[in-house]
């Protein structure tokens, strides 16, 4: 590709679908996940919905317990490795992180489109275990289960998360070393902005953590087809193994998504309240405390599985530890609002309802990580409560929120005002509609993943149900508006937002090699004042 | 990638270039090396359910096969750093013998393990399953070796191969590389001694660790 | 280059030494038993990181990743292996045909 003018914006730089489908432009790429990740969210939403009609019933409404089994893994197998673990990294990650960089690329262009091929790959290889059949072994595929009595497509659907494991590690990769590498002239690492701190957190996860996914998968295969494995109980391998491996990635990959999103929101609360991020270095030092504890956890998950009291012990302390950097990141989000000039857009509204969700979300963790707590509340909807209340209250409104924040930056189009502010406030309702009886129903001890239940827990759950329904059109809301927004939503100017940050210095948006000239970095991040504010 | 260009549009330098290209590869083989902690984690488990059937299982294996694939692997990181010093000083045809003699080195270990050794231990009936040939009281603690022990030689051996990949492609590629311009040797160099370095520690824990008193 | 090339030879018949005390270990001196293979074998994995793929010559980044690996490693195989080495076993069937 060459470049004539450094003018060209990047959307007008090519019109052909080749031009899009061999890019190496990180801006590009991020575009071409959006519409992937998209696709994925609503297909495993989709999923989420037939569980939730399922259960509007005691009887159950589908009819068949093996079905609802199948679409609750499918549920959970695209939800998780292919819309929130990688979401804000690839979409919002791909597209700011060089800008916010001052650079013109991530450090590997190519290495950047291959984990779009990956990840698309992956997507089709999950799409095709979906279509024939599906998995009944939920997304955690826990042996002996998956490798010797399954009927599913377990092979195939261990083989999409495999290679988007691949692309996951591809992505890490890239952002780690565009962070060290690519810096503008004059941005210290304390000069950077937080949201590339918390890349740079998730990105030490995917890249640490996935292979030991990948490899335990590849375990999983291998003693499936060939009857032989290091987890067959049968020949004295141990079952508990293959859970230690599953979550040794699978609790960090939790932070995978979480992370991102606090570094979206690290951006937008600064910028609406006109104020700079209060305590910026304990932001930053408690990104990379939760990547590097939440390595130190995983034996929560195993409570009640059989481990060894000692080594449960352990992992309840270290547990609790966690929870101290996430506190710390909501205090300080907090006391930058305090004698803000707050402004209630949407990206704000979703902001302000992430602190709320995500805190919910984290304080019934630590009921979790008690272990005397966790063997009443564990297996039951108190923690499909709790999880949803961080990965989808939490993380799936920061990513809204980051969506609508850089969406004039992106699209270079203005996203109808109150119509974001309409989808903000009914996803924050029916979200806690749908998840909040849940909290409810597991303490009173309904278990998780059954498709039929008493009598007695029908009213809960036909509450839950009933949000699922506003989620659902919360959902489906910004689908629409923001692509009416795409041909129809007013030109934004290169800063709609008054916001500081080296991405809204250049045009919106921006020109393929993103600035005319490097940009040299002399202030810190999040320099606000608040005579600014009356201006817009 | 154009030779005329100094460095692709994101780097300020071809040093530039370079550096990232050095610590990028880095990273990965820090990726690789997690990749393979199951593995150690596997053995560490497995060996702990039953140490006296693991360890009987261990002395099976071809200890002459192994401690010569050992010395070949180590021969073949030398060769290909001698490759890598000649072209450093701009020798392409210095780097070709060297890195052609690492690849065969490379290659005699592939020969070694899968063409000779695998192929005795499953005449000697030592792939797990219902024709197990080890029985008695070890039966169950050995076949657990042995699923280690073909599942982490597999997965090094596959390893191995795209290394040699690789060196072929570095081969065919050397009129390229100059004594200043020439990172994918070096890139290619550290993914061939950390396949290197999985081998060190996969050789004790296969054939040394069971023959230990 | 002869600088070079001494260099490696040096570090390659380290290598073949330690790769000799390793069966040392093993055979001739059962005193040491498996805990001195370990350490021969620590040290082989040293050798070839700072010798072959000259890890002292890398800059900081570098170091930092390296360092990063090994201590994730420790703490998969250290907290991975805290539940089997505590775990209490009961005794169960094992079926030997």
């Amino acid at each position: 590709m060459t470049h004539t003018s450094a003018q060209v914006s990047y959307l007008d730089d090519g019109h052909t679908l080749r031009s899009w489908l061999l890019t190496t432009d990180h801006k590009r790429i991020a575009i071409l996940y959006i519409v992937a990740i998209t696709f994925f969210f609503f297909a495993g939403g989709f999923a989420a919905f037939l569980i939730r009609y399922n259960l509007i019933s005691p009887k159950g409404l589908i009819g068949s317990a093996e079905t609802y089994n199948r679409l609750f893994s499918m549920h959970g197998i695209l939800m998780v490795w292919f819309f929130l673990v990688p979401a804000v990294p690839v979409t919002l990650g791909n597209f700011l992180a060089p800008l916010m960089l001052g650079a013109r690329d991530l450090a590997f262009p190519r290495l950047n489109l291959l984990s779009w091929y990956l990840f698309m790959a992956a997507g089709v290889v999950a799409l095709y275990a979906v279509v024939g059949g599906g998995v009944d072994t939920g997304w955690t595929f826990y042996t002996p289960l998956t490798s010797f009595y399954s009927q599913g497509h377990v092979v195939a659907a261990v083989a999409a998360i495999f290679i988007a494991g691949f692309s996951s590690i591809a992505t890490g990769l890239n952002f780690i070393v565009s962070i060290h590498k690519l810096r503008a002239p004059g941005m210290t690492w304390y000069k950077m902005p937080v949201f590339l701190w918390s890349l740079y957190a998730t990105s030490v996860i995917l890249v640490l953590a996935t292979p030991v996914l990948a490899m335990t998968l590849l375990l999983l295969v291998f003693e499936r087809l060939f009857g032989i494995g290091v987890f067959d109980p049968a020949i004295g391998g141990d079952p508990l193994l293959f859970q230690h491996l599953f979550w040794f990635y699978s609790h960090p990959a939790v932070y995978v998504m979480i992370l991102p999103g606090f570094g979206v929101i690290s951006e937008i609360i600064p910028a609406f309240s006109r104020k700079e991020l209060f305590g910026y270095k304990f932001v930053v030092w408690a990104s990379i405390a939760i990547a590097v504890i939440g390595f130190l956890v995983w034996g929560h998950h195993m409570f009640v599985a059989g481990a060894s009291l000692y080594s449960a012990l352990v992992f309840s302390l270290l547990s609790y530890m966690v929870a101290v950097p996430s506190a710390i990141k909501v205090f300080n989000w907090i006391g930058t609002m305090h004698n803000g000039y707050i402004r209630f857009d949407a990206p704000m509204l979703y902001a302000i309802g992430f602190i709320g969700l995500f805190a919910t979300g984290g304080l019934t963790g630590l009921f979790l990580a008690a272990l005397a707590a966790d063997v009443h509340l564990t297996q039951t909807y108190f923690v499909v409560a709790h999880f949803h209340y961080v990965m989808v209250g939490g993380m799936v409104s920061a990513y809204f929120a980051g969506l609508h924040f850089w969406w004039p930056k992106m699209t270079g189009r203005l996203y109808p005002e109150m119509w974001g502010r309409a989808g903000a406030i009914i996803i924050f309702v029916g979200f806690n509609l749908t998840f909040f009886p849940q909290f409810l129903l597991g303490y009173l001890g309904m278990p998780r993943r059954y498709f039929a239940y008493p009598q007695h827990f029908e009213a809960l759950n036909l509450l839950s149900s009933g949000g699922a329904l506003i989620l659902a059109v919360g959902y489906l809301l910004p689908l629409g508006y923001l692509t009416w927004s795409l041909f129809y939503g007013a030109r934004a100017s290169a800063n709609p937002w008054g916001a500081t940050g080296l991405e809204w210095t250049t045009p919106s948006p921006p020109p393929t090699e993103n600035f005319a000239v490097t940009p040299i970095v002399t202030k810190a991040p999040y320099q606000y004042r608040r005579a600014e504010a009356v201006e817009r | 990638m154009n030779d005329a260009a100094a460095q692709e549009f994101q780097f300020g330098s071809a040093e530039h270039q370079r550096e990232t290209a050095i610590s990028g590869i880095w990273l990965f083989l820090a990726s690789e090396a997690l990749f393979f902690g199951p593995i150690f984690l596997a053995w560490i488990f497995a060996r702990h359910a039953d140490p006296t059937a693991f360890d009987a299982g261990s002395r099976q294996t071809e200890l002459m096969i192994g401690l010569t694939n050992t010395a070949l692997l180590i021969a073949s990181s030398f060769a290909y750093s001698v490759g890598l010093g000649y072209i450093g000083f701009g020798s392409r045809r210095g780097m070709a013998i060297w890195l052609a003699i690492a690849w065969l080195l490379g290659a005699a270990f592939i020969g070694l393990k899968f063409g000779v050794e695998w192929q005795m231990d499953f005449k000697k009936g030592l792939f797990p399953g219902p024709a197990f040939a080890i029985h008695g009281p070890a039966r169950n603690g050995a076949q657990l070796f042995f699923a280690f022990y073909f599942f982490a030689t597999a997965l090094h051996g596959l390893h191995l191969v795209v290394g040699l990949g690789l060196v072929a492609w570095i081969i065919f590629r050397a009129e390229r590389y100059t004594a200043e311009r020439h990172s994918p040797v070096h890139v290619v160099g550290l993914y061939w001694s950390f396949i290197d370095i999985i081998w060190l520690i996969l050789f004790p824990l296969i054939y040394l660790t069971g023959r230990a008193s | 280059m002869t600088a070079v090339i001494v260099r490696l030879v040096g570090v390659a018949s380290l290598m073949f030494a330690l790769l000799a005390a390793e069966l040392a270990a093993t055979f001739a001196f059962p005193g040491w038993g498996r805990g001195g293979i370990a350490i021969v074998a620590a040290t082989m994995v040293g050798v070839a990181a700072f010798g072959f793929m000259e890890l002292r010559q890398e800059g900081a980044t570098v170091w930092l990743f390296a360092a990063a690996a090994a201590l994730w490693l420790m703490i998969l195989l250290g907290l991975g292996s805290l539940d089997p080495l505590t775990r209490t076993l009961y005794p169960t069937i094992s079926i030997t045909p």
